[in-house]
């Protein structure tokens, strides 16, 4: 009984100890990856705190597409002034919420370099991608040159993501759509021959499927192999750049209108843009940049970057439902 | 008093059901031509029927494999190795779907162990483990160890003099199965298939890897996908409201055969098994016992071999993050099972006190077991609406937490003690009205016979939660880490080697809690007394 009591008062003084400083303290909702241990997170929090003297507190929801609906539904009354790491196909969503306020940062597109215009007045971009397939280069040899031959000869095994539940898995749905257009339906019909599993999310393909051999492909990013190559010294991992081109995938952040907190807010979106936070993306999030860096590591710049393929974001909006029918019609 | 505590319990349950459908309804706008259209399209057909097709084979193949496995393990069940067989039996049922997928794969995927043995994906020209088969191996080695305890726990209730009878009149091998276990068996058999089916209906991640493609899906994805992914409501609710109907048809069915079967007296008396000596029948029981243990118990093995094997090269025991996890994994599941021990006791006696009021019997059961089978999405969704501000309080995350936990485990808690504490109350129920004994008396009397069955509950419901993978995604917050959520981070971080040890311990130490709680706490077991 004792125990149980300690335990409940522990608690209770953790819970008060968490919601303490709230003044001060610029509230960010994001996805997991991004603050655990491992990804960009933790030092973004102290490279941020240090120059400004202010609290960073960081709220997270387990993907993408959960963080915009966890905005949604708490609407106003919402403790977030930051909303970092929506991605392109949720962007229309978003700007139709009317909850992100515009951002002060004139002439954008000089300070970043990104390989598409970006045209956004609510939102940052922080860092960039490309879908890719990742294969391993011990095992499979002979990788298709493009997505042309990787439906019409390859032979392999693969596996991909569910566009309904995860966003490779509608990045893929886009690429498709992209190179393929009215013969798409038709593209995934042979697509789905060689397709072994598809999955609620990236974790299960790449981890539980790709990694345990299971399949010779993976839908996964460009950068994947940086990955292997950083954290196991291993060179048995690439990704193939299709002669069609990659899609891209670009995360943001943007500021709510009911933050508090506006004026930090800002400072953050501008901090974003510093080397200082810039500099941590490629080998904690494996993700490029948005601006040039100095210290890009190695492994990157040996990293063909592909041609990159996009589908304006209201198109995907107004069409997504359509894609993922067909889809689910071929399969 | 009795009738109080009734309607008390009862409106507890309700407010923690219905707070979270008022939590979506507000958000809902119905319109009744969603429902057409929703019928009318052939995927959604498709789906439904996968879904009833897939837990309707897992949960058929998991009680015929059960069958023969409870029969043997039963025939030599006073040896050791059959009380620890028994017991990991209990455990596989609370493996977290995660570990899993991933030793399904491990084991019977084209690059797994057993094909690398004796290759017999080129054998039998075998393209992919992904699909039917795969979801089937998956829940079956889930379940079916789950439907092997439940059963052997029946046999268990055979009474001696029975024992005695089947001696004396000389009954062979067969007839001593048919006229004497047979019966026992299927006592229960109704309501554990019942339970399997709803499991593997509700079943969504092992689905979802397992399935191979949008085809082999289940409603739960569908539900996932609308509520977290659309924001529509609707459909969410629909699709919910289908599914509930099918397991509710299922559950009812299932308890209703539970209240409704024979009664036996209840005496774990020391007997031999009249045909546990003949040579045949051992070498048989023998052989099945081997097979199935290294068959049902393949995950474990699995992962555990894969754990010695990384911590023979690195050792991350000792990382903060990894502490921190560990500590609130433990808390949050130490909490959890002392509520569903408490709340199944509750719930239990109540149920066996009001036997022969069958309506308000019946309401209690429905209502206990009806959380079970509502969507786990739309109820943490539900209550993440309805909290509104209180939301940001992290008590209170606690505490939803834990209840959320709890409501799921409810149903197993009564599964487990109604049956042991009715034959209990049948039998002393005399004496309890001859000596006027109160019900709280009572209850500390018949404590000692119904303490291996508590213990179990918080056995089982403490393992289930340590490892468990529902960790509601809106209620998370930076601070507040499980072993589970860093699991899912590592990976995602492609830190795969931490992951595997993160799992590793996650299933060794849940493992020996549960072996602890279930083998050592309770010296009191007749059987060892003689």
């Amino acid at each position: 009984m004792r125990i149980l009591y300690l335990l409940s008062c522990m608690i209770v003084i953790n819970s008060f100890t968490a919601n303490a400083n709230h003044s001060n303290t610029l509230t960010i909702y994001t996805y997991d990856s991004f603050v655990s241990e491992w990804g960009p997170g933790p030092i973004v929090k102290k490279n941020f705190e240090d120059k400004f003297k202010r609290h960073l507190k960081f709220v997270t929801v387990d993907s993408a597409a959960t963080l915009l609906t966890k905005i949604i539904l708490e609407g106003s009354s919402t403790k977030a002034d930051i909303v970092l790491g929506l991605d392109m196909n949720l962007l229309d969503e978003a700007n139709k919420s009317n909850l992100f306020l515009k951002h002060s940062l004139g002439h954008l597109n000089n300070i970043i370099n990104l390989p598409i215009e970006w045209e956004s007045e609510n939102f940052i971009p922080y860092n960039y991608g490309y879908f890719a397939f990742v294969y391993n280069n011990k095992k499979f040899t002979n990788p298709p040159k493009s997505m042309d031959e990787l439906i019409n000869e390859t032979d392999a095994r693969i596996v991909i993501q569910d566009p309904r539940t995860s966003t490779p898995g509608l990045g893929l749905l886009t690429w498709i759509k992209v190179i393929y257009g009215n013969k798409a339906e038709d593209a995934w019909k042979k697509l789905n021959k060689k397709i072994i599993s598809v999955t609620k999310g990236w974790t299960d393909a790449y981890y539980n499927i790709f990694m345990a051999g299971e399949a010779d492909m993976v839908l996964s990013y460009t950068t994947s192999p940086v990955a292997h190559i950083m954290f196991e010294n291993s060179n048995d991992y690439s990704a193939i750049n299709f002669n069609e081109g990659n899609y891209i995938t670009i995360e943001f952040a943007g500021i709510l209108k009911s933050s508090n907190n506006k004026s930090l807010a800002n400072k953050f979106l501008r901090f974003m843009l510093t080397e200082d936070f810039q500099s941590i993306i490629p080998s904690t999030n494996i993700m490029y940049p948005v601006i040039k860096i100095n210290n890009l590591p190695e492994v990157y710049k040996s990293l063909e970057i592909p041609k990159a393929l996009q589908i304006d974001p209201s198109i995907i909006k107004s069409n997504k439902q359509i894609w993922i029918e067909e889809w689910l019609n071929a399969s | 008093m009795l009738y109080k505590l009734y309607y008390l319990v009862l409106s507890i349950l309700c407010l923690v059901l219905i707070l979270p459908i008022i939590g979506i309804v507000t958000k809902i706008d119905f319109e009744i031509s969603y429902l057409f259209n929703f019928f009318n399209n052939k995927y959604n057909i498709r789906i439904i029927y996968i879904s009833f097709l897939q837990a309707f084979l897992s949960a058929i193949f998991s009680c015929i494999i059960a069958i023969p496995f409870a029969l043997s393990l039963y025939r030599h069940k006073n040896l050791r190795i059959i009380k620890f067989i028994i017991s990991l039996c209990g455990y596989a049922f609370v493996l977290p779907s995660i570990l899993v997928v991933y030793s399904v794969i491990g084991i019977y995927g084209i690059n797994g162990l057993l094909n690398n043995l004796i290759n017999f994906y080129n054998l039998f020209g075998i393209k992919s483990l992904f699909g039917l088969k795969a979801i089937l191996i998956a829940h079956i080695l889930l379940n079916a160890p789950f439907a092997t305890r439940l059963l052997f726990q029946n046999l268990n209730t055979i009474p001696k003099n029975y024992i005695e009878v089947v001696n004396s009149l000389n009954l062979n091998f067969w007839s001593n199965i048919i006229t004497i276990e047979w019966p026992i068996l299927k006592q229960n058999l109704f309501s554990i298939f019942a339970i399997i089916f709803v499991l593997c209906f509700l079943s969504f991640a092992t689905v979802m890897t397992l399935g191979g493609g949008p085809s082999t899906s289940t409603m739960e994805v569908a539900i996932y996908q609308s509520t977290l992914f659309e924001l529509n409501f609707n459909k969410a609710i629909i699709l919910s409201f289908i599914q509930i109907m099918i397991c509710l048809i299922l559950l009812v069915l299932g308890f209703y055969k539970l209240r409704g079967s024979n009664f036996f007296e209840i005496q774990t008396n020391y007997f031999e098994h009249p045909f546990r000596n003949n040579y045949f029948i051992k070498c048989y029981d023998y052989f099945i016992i081997i097979l199935f243990s290294l068959i049902l118990f393949s995950p474990i093995i699995f992962i555990i071999t894969n754990f010695i094997e990384i911590i023979y090269v690195q050792n991350y025991f000792f990382k903060k993050y990894f502490l921190e996890a560990f500590k609130n994994s433990f808390i949050l599941s130490f909490f959890t099972a002392t509520m569903v021990t408490f709340i199944g006791l509750i719930i239990s006696i109540l149920l066996v006190n009001f036997r022969s009021n069958i309506f308000l019997q019946q309401i209690l059961f429905l209502i206990s077991s009806m959380i079970l089978i509502v969507s786990p999405i739309i109820i943490s969704l539900g209550y993440f609406i309805v909290l509104g501000e209180l939301r940001y309080v992290s008590l209170i995350t606690y505490a939803v937490i834990i209840v959320i936990n709890c409501v799921f485990l409810i149903p197993f808690s009564i599964l487990i003690l109604f049956t042991k504490l009715k034959n209990i109350f049948l039998n002393f129920d005399d004496i309890k009205k001859t000596f006027r004994i109160s019900e709280n008396n009572f209850i500390k009397i018949i404590y000692p016979l119904i303490r291996k069955n508590l213990i179990y509950i918080f056995s089982f419901s403490a393992a289930i939660s340590f490892g468990d993978f529902t960790i509601i995604s809106f209620f998370k917050n930076e601070s507040f880490q499980t072993l589970p959520t860093i699991l899912y981070k590592l990976i995602t971080s492609y830190r795969f080697d931490e992951a595997s040890f993160v799992a590793g311990f996650m299933l060794i130490f849940s493992l020996l809690i549960y072996l602890l709680f279930d083998n050592i706490f309770y010296k009191d077991n007749p059987v060892n007394n003689k």
